[in-house]
């Protein structure tokens, strides 16, 4: 669980995350990781405590409490095989581990992702769902998984919630935390480019907050123009080949002709 | 080149030839034991026959088609001898969707091949051939109505005809239900009940379930309906896969049937239901319209059973199909609906339906069978000895 803050608000959401953690059947060898500044992971390791998720726990550390580079640190701090990122603002389906365990059985994949349903922060009502347009007839190449040739015209999957093999996560080189809001895109691209596969488990596995004034994704979207989020989304499809993450400069639209400077590391 | 007018069409005809001299009544008493000793050798040694008439589906499969090809399958591996006939120019068979050993049972087109029948053989007529009951009313052969789908029986009979008519008084059926609704429109009957069977081949394999909906109506336009309204009531579920499952071979059902989670059964004139059978073997929720004539299969004590969900007004089915998805994708699927499958099909396995073969056609019509054979002999015998005590008073 990334944390990127703390406050009364974080305290309410939270509580209930890490009371579906707790409700998880199936817990047996799993460990619990909280990422975050000093300020919010020592409330927060409070709170775990308090609420009595009961799986050993371990917590990280960054000054840098960017979500994706919270992730990335958390996940190699990781010694089971697989890993799941939690919102604080998110639950999970008790069933949601059960059933990873066992489509994982019958299924080869590299990430298991839920489908997901959508949770309006203001009224609590159902908005959608995430994730399940692989089941729909003529989408994907294989009932189920996601590949190279959906991603080319959809994007909008969600991998919080999803259990995601934690070597290969690592060795096709984690999150690339430059690309914000098309972080997850362009990870789900390269998981796929080095040829390991993505698997829609065909369950409600996660339940995640939308619209939820101050959410990190929220504050971070309207911090984005509309030019440069097309922009980050451009730049994830051509970036998700490279392992190491590139920096690429953004330039507004009026400097477009000089908008390729490019500088590996 | 004319046709020869004066030749004969073949069809079924009694095996044993008929003498062209004239016999005495002593001779043709002699000629009668004989024939009955024969015959009765023939049941005791299983050199008689089992003949079963079926209809050519073209390769469509066939719940009832299924049913006589197994039993007749059945029969044949124990040891007996069968055979399938047909009236159809260019029989199609069912070797694509049922397999290639039922084609390769033996087939004869009653048109072309000229089949002799003899007093030891049986012959298994369907509902649907009432003329074929009118035709062979002179045959020897113990004749046998075979009684699976009550609809078929009164589209193709005769207006005021009735198998007595035809000399049939003896019937197989697939359900009780349907055993007690002959007997009251043909009391005379003696009526006995072999269930059918779902096969081996239908069975879940215990990998995880797709988000899959297949569906079996009996119209494309009942299809349509469920599809596209379910679609326009539910948008969130837009990306659902339904499959239409009408018409696949044995294999790819059976396989289309074990990926899937649920099943959406409309078949409203049904007297068995196959297909639901089919698909709750294969751990598929059966979202059902209650047939017209519910089977037996799909009530308890009176009281529509829980190993489905069922429905009888049409545009019942949205919500129903809605609530299945949701919980399935939530896992609230109740355990007691899986159990009351598990227990609603296992009534109709493999073991069971041979046991009711055995007890009917070898247990019951063979070896009552034997008994008119001998009962026939006897009197023969006792008449011969009688004509010999009179010869020897007049000497």
């Amino acid at each position: 669980m990334p944390v990127h803050k703390f406050d009364d608000e974080v305290k309410t959401y939270m509580t209930k995350a890490f009371e579906s953690v707790k409700n998880l059947e199936g817990t047996d060898g799993c460990e619990f990781v909280i990422a975050g500044s000093d300020e919010s992971v020592i409330p927060t390791q409070e709170l775990y405590n308090e609420v009595g998720v009961g799986l050993d726990l371990t917590v990280v550390t960054d000054s840098n409490t960017d979500f994706f580079t919270l992730v990335n640190k958390a996940v190699y701090q990781c010694s089971t095989p697989y890993f799941s990122v939690i919102e604080f603002d998110d639950v999970y389906n008790p069933k949601w581990l059960v059933n990873f365990n066992e489509y994982s059985e019958e299924y080869e994949a590299s990430a298991y992702l839920p489908i997901t349903q959508l949770v309006n922060a203001e009224n609590g009502n159902f908005a959608g769902f995430v994730n399940e347009i692989v089941w729909a007839s003529s989408f994907a190449n294989e009932y189920g998984f996601i590949d190279l040739d959906c991603l080319e015209y959809y994007r909008d999957f969600n991998l919080t919630g999803a259990f995601i093999k934690t070597e290969d996560f690592i060795n096709v080189g984690g999150l690339k935390p430059s690309l914000s809001i098309a972080s997850w895109y362009e990870f789900i691209m390269r998981l796929c480019f080095n040829e390991k596969k993505a698997y829609v488990i065909p369950k409600t596995g996660y339940f995640h907050t939308v619209g939820r004034k101050g959410s990190y994704m929220v504050e971070t979207a309207e911090s984005v123009t509309q030019e440069y989020g097309a922009w980050l989304i451009d730049t994830a499809t051509k970036e998700y080949q490279y392992k190491e993450e590139r920096e690429i400069k953004y330039v507004p639209n009026e400097n477009k002709e000089e908008n390729k400077d490019v500088e590996g590391k | 080149m004319a046709k020869d007018k004066n030749k004969k069409k073949k069809t079924i005809v009694p095996e044993a030839e008929v003498s062209k001299k004239e016999l005495s009544p002593r001779e043709m008493l002699e000629t009668a034991v004989d024939n009955l000793n024969k015959e009765m050798e023939k049941l005791e040694t299983n050199k008689f026959k089992f003949y079963f008439f079926v209809i050519d589906t073209k390769g469509a499969p066939n719940g009832s088609l299924t049913y006589i090809y197994e039993t007749a399958m059945h029969l044949k591996n124990k040891g007996y001898d069968v055979a399938m006939l047909h009236s159809e120019k260019e029989f199609i068979g069912v070797g694509s969707w049922l397999g290639e050993e039922y084609a390769k049972l033996r087939h004869f087109n009653i048109e072309n091949d000229g089949v002799r029948i003899s007093p030891s053989d049986f012959l298994i007529i369907p509902e649907l051939y009432s003329n074929v009951m009118y035709q062979t009313k002179k045959l020897p052969c113990k004749r046998i109505a075979l009684l699976q789908n009550y609809n078929y029986l009164t589209e193709i009979i005769q207006p005021g005809a009735s198998w007595g008519d035809y000399g049939i008084i003896d019937c197989i059926t697939t359900t009780p239900k349907l055993e007690k609704h002959i007997k009251e429109v043909f009391p005379y009957l003696r009526t006995n009940v072999v269930r059918p069977s779902i096969i081996d081949k239908f069975t879940y394999s215990g990998k995880p379930k797709k988000l899959f909906i297949n569906l079996v109506t009996k119209s494309q336009s009942d299809t349509n309906r469920i599809v596209k309204e379910f679609f326009w009531r539910y948008p969130t579920y837009k990306w659902i896969t339904f499959r239409d499952i009408r018409g696949l071979n044995q294999d790819d059902l059976a396989s289309a049937l074990d990926e899937a989670f649920a099943t959406v059964w409309v078949d409203e004139r049904t007297d068995f239901g196959y297909s639901a059978l089919q698909a709750m073997k294969a751990g598929n929720i059966v979202i059902g319209k209650i047939p017209e004539d519910e089977p037996d299969w799909m009530l308890e004590n009176g009281e529509l059973k829980d190993c489905g969900v069922w429905f009888y007004k049409f545009n019942d089915v949205y919500d129903i199909i809605s609530g299945v998805v949701e919980a399935f994708m939530n896992d609230k699927l109740p355990e007691v609906l899986f159990t009351n499958m598990e227990d609603t099909v296992k009534y109709y396995d493999l073991e069971n339906q041979a046991s009711d073969i055995e007890m009917v056609y070898i247990d019951g019509f063979v070896e009552k069978r034997k008994e008119e054979i001998t009962t026939a002999l006897s009197l023969a015998k006792d008449k011969l000895e009688s004509m010999d005590s009179e010869n020897k008073e007049e000497a």
